[in-house]
């Protein structure tokens, strides 16, 4: 069709400034914690006060006898499941019988004001029976561990493993034989916006939230479920989102579903907002892995095998447990061709806060431990670190550890790492550095890290997403999509989309918040999926509703649809350029012709496949290659690591808004940079420890250095316009970059993470973290 | 109870506020000025800035009996007929936006300083702002914005 | 919607003899400033965080006493005499109430006292600073305040008030006995502090901190150094988030005094300040690793001192 030949794109590819910019800048953007409405009641969680218990009464009287209480509900009061969960279904949103952890809800205190719903939620009176508790990893998974959950035996949520070739046939082979641990810590998403909801009861009974929800799709299956409505009693519409980083899942369906209850069983509206430290407390956390490494190399530096064995702290409830943990999975050696490899990843309970989604997914765990451990062969081998990785990385065609030969799209590993080294005039500073650091306190260092990441979900499950886009009769347009805004910049992305492909102006399009009754369920807004999924359902829709004004042009001009070209808010015909009809025109035509001018786009995944037993198939349709530089500045005397500047080149298959992917660079670089240095959320027998932002420390904008952004861009056939994903890749690899530069400007090798200034000068965390490991805090 | 007269975005506005009232509650749920935030309530964020007789503070440290007489800039002030004010527009031009709640602390922050210091240096800036915390932007854009206005002054 | 603040009572005061009078009529009462330390705290003891046990049973909350009941305060931030910053001969005179940026910024103290200028323009952020007040650094008495350290080399003297008892005068050292702990009078109020400023010294103050901007201090160190030649003809070192209370480190300058400046002693110097904290506080959690670094640290602003001089070379 003529319409589809190639045309020089005026909005992908160009920075196109957000839309919902204007409301942004003005405080006219609508975040959870803004809305209310008229008769609201206030809702107010009690919290367990035990990592571990049985709760065996629980007494409001004293609550309820306070001024301006409506009520107090307890898990009593669910008329559906009290469980909730997007892999298992067995989170309660309020406890009934047992708290497993500290931010367990107990109670829901309803009341005219969040002063009084605070005041009675003090005196509800939770009379528990302390149990045995565990907050170690392999003590929880040793005999006689205290179980969490009575149907997981050894507390063990999920073991994945990996089987390909014969790993000791590789060892024998090897020249050198290494092994060594590495450890991350648990962090916090950090999003400046608590959490917040407004509940109102809906129509037929049903109920509506508004609130602070990543996933609103999910959201609602947990609400409905709690409240025992079928889903399309429950409506769950996304307000402005002040961030969220994979953050705002499991905690949202929590407090949607007890903001619901309370509107469904009072009749009046219900707000909820939580401060800062019970966010803190409360919501998942990224999960702190341990992981043990075993590699064999040839004096060349070749890797003959691995074999791999990680446990992730998945705290008390199983949450996304199972799919980070598979991601960690196919990241585990890093983009690197390995024979032989035997992983064993595992996840398991205790009763710290449990660890789902967070930005990165398993990788930074993964790549902070298989990147450190490359600079360390290539320590021991005398070889420079770009070398080992040169050597070792996928080219095209390579076959990954999971058995997957990348031969569909560019496998840019080796021009990622060329483009970032040679920015950051690598070689040079390799050289120089240590011989400039001789004799000085204050000694620097470049280190760099790789990686490679499947895009979207992959074998994790269903990958499907729509779209609308709805053409007005004033030619105005109207798109709307299952995917949701969390601040990334999904709205203008799609905006930009929907107006090339209906060659309008972007000022014509009026993009709408996310409405579970208003657009079909179209997956999680995860796993950096929006544009490369997303972005082609909306580009489906919108080509779809041109179809329809060129049909209804072709009809009045008495010619045939073929005919019909689209230009920039116009059409013509193509063998008469004089006949040329404006798209307000066009739009009238097709309303008096009565044409559908909206129209439904639909996207799905090309398929993959996976053998759970040997961890071998086609784990994702596509992956994105990324590397970066640090350098760095280390005070041996105090261990203070300052990051002078950060190179970043990753392939995102194609900027569609390439500001926009910038940002992402950034805010994915100064995120990873925390988790090198500074995060560290600590818990002391499963409290935490860490409850505001004076204690919990993340970067300011004095603590980001310099950097450079990158952007490579090998078109991917699966990808929207050719585009991949960007959001989680900038943030996988930054920690491990600047490990490797800390190692190369001291010359010792920090194995765990944050390098705080405690491990960098001694080696050792001196401070409470992981359950009871480390001595007191004073 | 106690009465104050504040000038909110030169609005003059006379309340009477219980003694433990917040100066972002006053803003946010008696005046409806939405715009400010509050992220952490103990003055480490910055999401709840204002601009208070020309100084930017956290209003959730401030209590509003302490700001009888006041003079103070909201979010809302800046582009007070709709028309974005030159700093407002930076931040579109140069990507400074993303999830947008850190974003009218950050304009208050950097309004304040501009208007004692018009041209500041980028390390200038970056302190100025280093009591605003952003989870999204990693700060770049954001200072190029600011750093943008302060070359166009005189 | 709001986070209530369990104040009973702000009453704002005219005059420093209207707020004594307040304050000896209403003995429970606390003098409000910035507000930055209080009302955190109040937050906190309300319970405001709303999670873990109330009245603050896991400890780190810092509501041990659980005392709900709602404060009464003296609001003192709007007298115009408690923010006056002034050189008297070879004083400088800082009022209670001036502002940390202020502070920060003033000229006269940047001649007479650079150090405390530094150490002002280090707490928090603008915003904080903005609000908080010197007089309230010095009386939330925080082992990790930033100004102490540079006010005790200082040889600060703090000037309190009480209708009762007039005006007592007392050494830094004196009036801040502990960590959040004064001997202040509950009908007291801090009017002024008075700094020895004086030209002639050499100075440093170095701050740790984990983050570039916007935290704790992890180590202060504050050194004073006048030279005759090269020899160290006076000394004053003063250490911060490694004492109890402030004070200067007289073993660390004894290392010093007198004798010629020298790298050598210099370090001795940074071991003897690194011992003389050992030996107040005992080994706990954090020596391991504050040992060697104050020892570090006060080496380095010792030289830092000396290189201004030109007996030396800092940073390397």
């Amino acid at each position: 069709m003529a319409a589809e030949r190639v045309k020089r794109a005026r909005y992908v590819g160009a920075p196109a400034q957000r839309v919902d910019g204007f409301d942004k800048v003005t405080g006219r953007a609508v975040f959870g914690a803004d809305m209310s409405a008229p008769n609201m009641l206030w809702g107010q969680v009690v919290r367990s006060q035990h990592p571990h218990a049985l709760i065996r009464a629980i007494d409001a009287s004293a609550a309820l006898a306070c001024d301006g209480v409506a009520a107090v509900l307890t898990a009593s009061d669910v008329p559906g499941d009290i469980r909730f969960g997007v892999v298992v279904p067995h989170q309660p949103v309020l406890c009934s019988d047992r708290v497993r952890y500290m931010g367990d809800g107990v109670a829901l205190v309803l009341a005219e004001t969040r002063e009084q719903a605070a005041e009675a939620a003090r005196l509800v009176k939770a009379d528990y029976q302390p149990l045995p508790a565990v907050f170690d990893v392999e003590e929880a998974m040793r005999d006689g561990a205290p179980l969490i959950h009575d149907d997981y035996p050894g507390n063990v949520v999920v073991h994945h493993r990996v089987r390909k070739g014969d790993v000791e046939a590789g060892f024998a082979q090897a020249d050198l034989i290494l092994e060594r641990d590495y450890a991350t810590q648990l962090v916090e998403h950090a999003y400046i916006e608590p959490e917040a909801v407004l509940a109102l009861p809906g129509r037929g009974g049903g109920v509506e939230v508004y609130g602070s929800i990543q996933n609103p799709f999910s959201c609602r299956r947990a609400v409905a479920r709690v409240l025992g409505l079928p889903l399309a009693k429950v409506r769950i519409v996304q307000c402005d989102m002040g961030g969220s980083f994979g953050g705002k899942d499991e905690v949202m369906s929590a407090m949607s579903a007890r903001a619901a209850l309370g509107a469904l069983l009072t009749s009046r509206p219900v707000k909820m907002v939580n401060t800062r430290e019970e966010s803190l407390v409360e919501s998942y956390k990224r999960h702190p892995y341990r992981m043990h490494y075993k590699v064999g190399v040839t004096r060349e530096g070749r890797i003959t095998a691995m074999e791999i064995r990680m446990v992730a702290d998945a705290g008390a409830y199983a949450s996304q447990s199972p799919f980070v943990t598979w991601r960690s999975t196919v990241q585990a050696t890093g983009p690197y061709e390995v024979p032989a490899v035997k992983t064993d990843i595992l996840a398991a309970f205790t009763n710290n806060t449990y660890t789902g989604a967070m930005r990165g997914f398993g990788a930074p765990q993964a790549v902070f431990a298989n990147e450190s451990l490359m600079d360390e062969i290539a320590l021991e081998l005398g070889i420079d670190p770009v070398d080992v990785r040169r050597l070792n990385g996928y080219r095209q065609g390579s076959v990954t550890a999971t058995g997957h030969k990348l031969d569909e799209h560019t496998v840019s590993l080796m021009e990622v790492i060329d483009r970032a080294t040679e920015a950051a005039g690598w070689r040079e500073k390799r050289q120089r550095l240590p011989l400039e650091n001789r004799g000085k306190t204050i000694v620097r260092g470049i280190g760099m890290a790789c990686s490679f990441r499947g895009c979207s979900l992959g074998a994790e499950g269903v990958d499907a997403t729509g779209a609308i886009v709805s053409v007005q009769t004033d030619g105005s347009v109207i798109v709307s999509t299952g995917l949701a805004e969390n601040g990334q910049g999904l709205r203008t992305i799609f905006s930009q989309i929907a107006a090339e492909e209906l060659g309008v102006d972007i000022g014509r399009i009026v993009f709408l918040p996310c409405d579970t009754s208003g657009v079909p369920d179209g997956g999680p807004t995860v796993a950096s999926r929006s544009t490369i999924m997303g972005g082609n359902a909306v580009r489906d829709a919108a080509r779809k509703a041109r179809r329809a004004l060129e049909d209804a042009v072709a009809q009045e001009l008495g010619v045939s649809s073929e005919e019909i070209e689209a230009g920039f808010e116009e059409f013509s015909a193509i063998g008469d350029r004089t006949l040329r009809v404006g798209f307000d025109q066009a739009v009238a035509m097709a309303w008096n012709q009565a044409r559908l001018m909206a129209s439904f786009g639909w996207h799905q995944a090309p398929k993959v496949n996976w053998d759970e037993h040997v961890g071998q198939g086609k784990a994702y349709f596509t992956y994105v290659y990324g590397c970066q530089v640090a350098e760095v500045a280390v005070d041996t005397a105090t261990g203070q690591v300052r990051v002078e500047r950060l190179t970043a080149a990753h392939d995102v298959g194609r900027a569609v808004n390439p500001q926009a992917v910038q940002g992402q660079f950034y805010g994915g670089m100064a995120m990873g940079l925390g988790y090198g240095l500074l995060e560290e959320v600590e818990l002391k027998k499963g409290a935490t420890r860490t409850k505001n932002f004076d204690q919990y420390l993340i970067p300011t904008a004095m603590d980001v250095p310099e950097m450079i952004p990158i952007v490579v861009e090998n078109h991917d056939p699966y990808g929207a316009y050719g585009a991949k994903t960007i959001g989680e890749p900038t943030c996988e690899i930054t920690a491990a970059a600047i490990a490797n530069a800390v190692a190369h400007a001291v010359g010792c090798r920090v194995r765990e993470l944050p390098l705080d200034m405690e491990r960098v000068l001694l080696g050792e965390c001196l401070r409470v973290a992981r359950g009871e490991r480390g001595s007191e805090r004073p | 109870m106690a009465r104050v007269t504040l000038t909110v975005n030169d609005r003059q506005v006379t309340l009477d506020v219980h003694p433990g009232e917040r100066l972002v509650d006053t803003l946010r749920d008696r005046l409806g000025l939405t715009g400010t935030k509050e992220g952490c309530g103990v003055g480490e964020c910055g999401a709840c800035t204002v601009v208070v007789d020309g100084d930017a503070v956290n209003s959730c440290l401030v209590l509003t009996v302490q700001c009888d007489g006041a003079a103070i800039l909201t979010v809302e002030g800046l582009a007070p007929a709709g028309q974005l004010s030159r700093l407002q527009r930076a931040f579109l031009e140069h990507g400074a936006v993303q999830c947008g709640f850190c974003t009218p602390g950050m304009l208050m922050s950097a309004t304040a300083l501009l208007a004692r210091n018009p041209r500041p240096t980028r390390e200038e800036i970056r302190a100025a702002l280093a009591g605003n915390l952003c989870r999204c932007t990693g700060y770049e854009q954001i200072v190029q914005a600011v750093e943008a206005v302060a070359n166009e002054a005189e | 919607m709001s986070i209530r603040m369990p104040i009973a009572e702000v009453y704002r005061t005219s005059s420093v003899d209207d707020a004594l009078a307040f304050l000896a009529e209403h003995p429970g009462a606390r003098p409000l400033a910035g507000g930055t330390d209080l009302l955190v705290e109040l937050r906190t003891r309300w319970g405001g965080p709303l999670v873990g046990k109330p009245g603050g049973a896991q400890g780190a909350d810092g509501g041990g006493g659980a005392d709900l009941s709602p404060a009464s305060l003296l609001d003192i931030s709007g007298l115009p005499e408690l923010r006056d910053i002034r050189a008297d001969g070879r004083k400088l005179v800082i009022g209670a109430c001036a502002r940390v940026a202020e502070v920060a910024s003033s000229p006269q103290v940047a001649a007479a006292a650079p150090t405390l200028a530094q150490a002002a323009g280090s707490v928090g952020s603008v915003q904080i600073r903005n609000r908080a007040t010197l007089g309230g650094n010095i009386m939330n008495a925080s082992p990790a305040a930033d100004s102490l350290p540079a006010l005790a080399v200082h040889e600060a003297v703090c000037v309190l008030r009480s209708q009762r008892g007039g005006e007592r005068r007392l050494r830094l050292g004196e009036l801040v006995t502990g960590p959040y702990c004064t001997c202040a009078r509950p009908d007291e109020l801090l009017v002024a502090v008075e700094l020895e400023g004086g030209s002639g010294w050499r100075q440093s103050y170095m701050r740790l901190g984990r983050r570039q901007a916007m935290t704790i201090a992890r180590l202060i160190v504050a050194v004073l150094m006048r030279f005759e030649g090269s020899t160290v003809a006076d000394v004053r070192i003063s250490a911060g988030a490694a004492f109890p209370s402030p004070r200067r480190i007289e073993p660390a300058e004894r290392a010093l005094l007198g004798a010629p400046f020298s790298r050598a002693a210099a370090r001795e110097a940074g071991e003897a300040a690194a011992e003389e904290m050992v030996r107040v506080c005992g080994i706990r959690w954090s020596t391991r690793y504050k040992q060697p670094v104050l020892a570090a640290l006060v080496e380095r602003a010792v030289r830092q001192c000396a290189a201004k001089e030109g007996l030396d070379e800092w940073p390397e």
